[in-house]
């Protein structure tokens, strides 16, 4: 075991940690589920562009810097460190993009990967309906496939919801049921659209903070190019898990983001100490100690991939863990603050901006959105320990 | 940058892994129990596959592996229940007697490598030692000093644990010169190893017993029927056990990193051990708990095997600190000494 970064990764380090130093906007940006938060979001994707910072962990054929798995957490320490704004590229650079590495043609891949990585597009994920939840599978939404001046499309029929970002983003991806007849997970296609196609309306809906942070999207006889499968007809149900699996696993939430949770916290704590019960105390400790677990968990699991292991069903664990903690971590602060916690980021007195509020809120939607706790505590029992169905 | 054991520690890990579970079987420890017995008699066969002397050097006839590796040994040990003290001796008494280097300790070093001699470390936070013989030696630490001492010189008189597979004693000793290792002024560094390794190892085992007792509830969860099915179908139970299986996966890295960080000598070692007797405390209690439940009346029993790991939780989870100990040793870092935490703090 060697717990110590190299000269090469600590060099890489201060490479990471001067160019943010000199490009992190100094004022937090506006909420990236606003119009305005939104554009200046991109913004700051193309100017990480501009430093090669896109996806880092990506060839550089396709924008990336080709950097391993340690460099990443690096990086992503070194972003959070410097309280750097939220990625609004999430979908696509964490999601989609290795779903293309693994399923995409070469002429998708060079399509798609640079300007996902650029920000020049941005990405929105379409799976939920509003029968299909937790049960996916239960999808309805078809892409019915036809031949038009010599050109083969599909036709896509149907609705979907809760899309993050689709109010404002440029493209989508989603699974549809290109077999009529088929049922479950069979029969259904990865398909990739632009969401300004003619046929397509999306109706923002409100979430827990007030701002328009997803959509429902409507499809009346919209057609896309068949070239925009990803994988093979009848495939998606297999290549969306896959995608589920990113979701869960390494990427999206890495620990820096809870360790920076975890400080604030401590700092926060401190800065009321007097006037609080010792259990508190206690779970601001738990809080610091969870993360720093969390920490060594992806760090293990991160050289175990670079061995050439896999990340299979325990990414499920994961998704519980980090969701839970992020969760806890917030009502501990809400708990500190009090008669202060119900101020809003808009007043002047509210306590770190309105930042514990905020977070508090989009907490609860953790052990939710990536397939729920209770459906990975399901995954865990049958894939991990062998229980029956 | 490498999160990961070596070849040879898991190579290790595997043969000490076979050699274990084809021998402390179940039948093996039910056998004991109804004798009212604790020993397997196996500790020449522990010398002859290298883990006695797994910490020594090599010029002592130890194989020179790390702690880092041994904790995988504590985990195996603790997954099978072994009752025999080998990781009192092998853990934590021989790590600390290995730091004196003098011709006295060198050679019960060689002695303990071979089997031929057994050691273990009295300390305020372990007072009770297990399956203590008479042709044992204790190394006790008090604030004066350390001192060498045989069983029979010591005052020893019988405990008794809830865990059958214990045979404990107290010990009062009187040390006299002729036993003095170090005095006052260089019992503080043993002093501090002992505390290290003993809850570190602890936690180790206490991981492996945490294994054993998931894997234990899981394999019954899918055979007992109720309803017509098997309970391990019923969303309930399964949501039990994927909990206890969360914090497992969760609690595995924390005592391999604070493993690391003792082998290492690292400034921050002593909190990352008591991170990791935390961890341990915390999944080994979570999964004991599940683990009975699953079984329902029969893990209130002595009928299914479950009331010995459980118990061997008890009786250990309180040994070299127990968790308001380790708690206020993490407190005092964070909100006292003013660690620096927050990304890219980790491992630097
Ligand atoms: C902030 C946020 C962002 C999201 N972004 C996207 C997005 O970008 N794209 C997208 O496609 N979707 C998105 N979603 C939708 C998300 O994937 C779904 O909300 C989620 O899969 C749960 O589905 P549901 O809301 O229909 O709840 P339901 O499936 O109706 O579940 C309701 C409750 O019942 C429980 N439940 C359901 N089935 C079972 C079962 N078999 N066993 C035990 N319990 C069960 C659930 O765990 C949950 O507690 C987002 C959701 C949120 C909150």
């Amino acid at each position: 075991m060697q717990l110590q970064y190299t000269t090469q990764q600590e060099a890489f380090r201060q490479e990471v940690r001067s160019w943010l130093d000199a490009h992190v906007p100094k004022q937090p940006l506006p909420s990236l589920d606003t119009a305005e938060g939104f554009e200046l979001h991109r913004d700051w994707e193309r100017t990480l562009k501009s430093g090669e910072w896109g996806m880092i962990t990506w060839p550089e054929d396709y924008g990336g810097r080709g950097c391993d798995l340690i460099e990443w957490l690096i990086f992503e320490e070194e972003y959070y460190r410097a309280d750097a704004p939220l990625r609004v590229s999430q979908n696509g650079i964490f999601l989609l993009g290795p779903t293309l590495m693994e399923f995409g043609s070469p002429e998708q891949k060079q399509r798609f990967l640079p300007p996902m990585a650029a920000g020049d597009e941005i990405w929105a994920q379409s799976w939920s309906e509003p029968n299909a939840g937790s049960d996916m599978a239960a999808i309805r939404s078809k892409a019915t496939r036809i031949t038009e001046d010599g050109q083969d499309y599909y036709v896509l029929n149907g609705q979907k919801t809760w899309s993050s970002r689709a109010v404002f983003a440029d493209w989508a991806f989603g699974i549809f049921r290109t077999d009529p007849e088929s049922s479950r997970h069979h029969g259904l296609s990865f398909i990739l659209y632009p969401l300004d196609l003619e046929g397509i309306t999306i109706r923002p809906i409100r979430q827990l903070d007030g701002d328009p942070g997803f959509a429902e999207i409507f499809y009346d006889d919209v057609k896309v190019p068949v070239e925009n499968r990803l994988g093979d007809e009848g495939q998606g149900w297999g290549i969306a898990m896959a995608t589920a699996g990113f979701e869960r696993g390494l990427m999206l939430r890495s620990p820096a983001r809870f360790q920076r949770t975890a400080q604030k916290l401590i700092d926060l704590y401190k800065r009321s100490e007097s006037s609080l019960s010792p259990r508190v105390r206690e779970s601001v400790m738990q809080a610091y100690l969870n993360a720093e677990a969390y920490c060594f968990n992806t760090y293990y699991t991160a050289s175990r991939l670079i061995d050439g292991g896999k990340i299979g069903a325990e990414a499920s664990c994961n998704k519980i863990f980090w969701s839970e903690l992020d969760r806890r971590m917030h009502r501990t602060a809400m708990s500190i603050m009090g008669a202060y916690a119900e101020l809003s980021e808009h007043d002047p007195n509210a306590i770190d901006a309105g930042s514990w509020l905020d977070g508090y809120m989009f907490s609860l939607a953790g052990p939710i959105y990536a397939g729920s706790n209770e459906i990975q505590r399901n995954i865990i029992a049958e894939r991990c320990l062998g229980l029956p169905r | 940058m490498k999160f990961s054991h070596t070849q040879d520690q898991l190579d290790l890990r595997d043969a000490a892994r076979d050699y274990l579970r084809g021998s402390c079987t179940s039948e093996a420890l039910r056998t004991l129990v109804e004798n009212n017995e604790t020993s397997l008699g196996n500790w020449q066969e522990l010398a002859e596959l290298g883990l006695l002397g797994y910490l020594a050097a090599e010029e002592q006839g130890g194989l020179a592996m790390s702690v880092d590796g041994f904790v995988l040994l504590a985990e195996e040990a603790g997954y099978v229940a072994l009752p025999e003290p080998l990781l009192e001796v092998a853990g934590i008494a021989l790590p600390v007697l290995s730091a004196l280097k003098t011709d006295a300790t060198n050679t019960l070093v060689e002695n303990i490598c071979a089997g031929g001699q057994r050691l273990m470390v009295s300390h305020p936070l372990n007072p009770n030692l297990n399956q203590l013989d008479v042709a044992d030696s204790v190394l006790l630490l008090q604030d004066d000093g350390a001192y060498l001492m045989s069983a029979t010189e010591c005052d020893l008189r019988p405990a008794d644990s809830i865990d059958p597979l214990r045979n404990i004693q107290s010990i009062k000793a009187h040390p006299v010169e002729k036993h003095q290792l170090v005095g006052k002024d260089k019992v503080a560094t043993l002093d501090e190893l002992a505390r290290q390794h003993g809850a570190l190892i602890t936690a180790a085992e206490l991981l492996g017993l945490s294994a054993g007792m998931i894997n234990m509830a899981t394999e019954y969860a899918k055979e007992r029927k109720q309803f017509g099915n098997p309970i391990g179908s019923y969303q309930a139970v399964k949501h039990h056990l994927s909990n206890a299986f969360v914090a497992l996966e969760f609690a595995r890295p924390v005592i391999y990193r604070a493993a690391s960080a003792v082998s290492q000598n690292e400034a921050t070692a002593a909190l990352s051990v008591s991170h990791a007797k935390i961890a341990a405390i915390d999944v080994a209690t979570l999964a004991a708990e599940t683990a009975i439940q699953i079984h329902g009346g029969m893990g209130y029993t002595f009928e299914v095997d479950l009331h010995l790991w459980m118990k061997r939780v008890w009786a250990i989870s309180g040994l070299w600190g127990d968790r308001n100990y380790h708690a206020q040793r993490v407190d005092q870092a964070l909100f006292a000494d003013s660690l620096a935490t927050g990304p890219a703090t980790t491992f630097s």
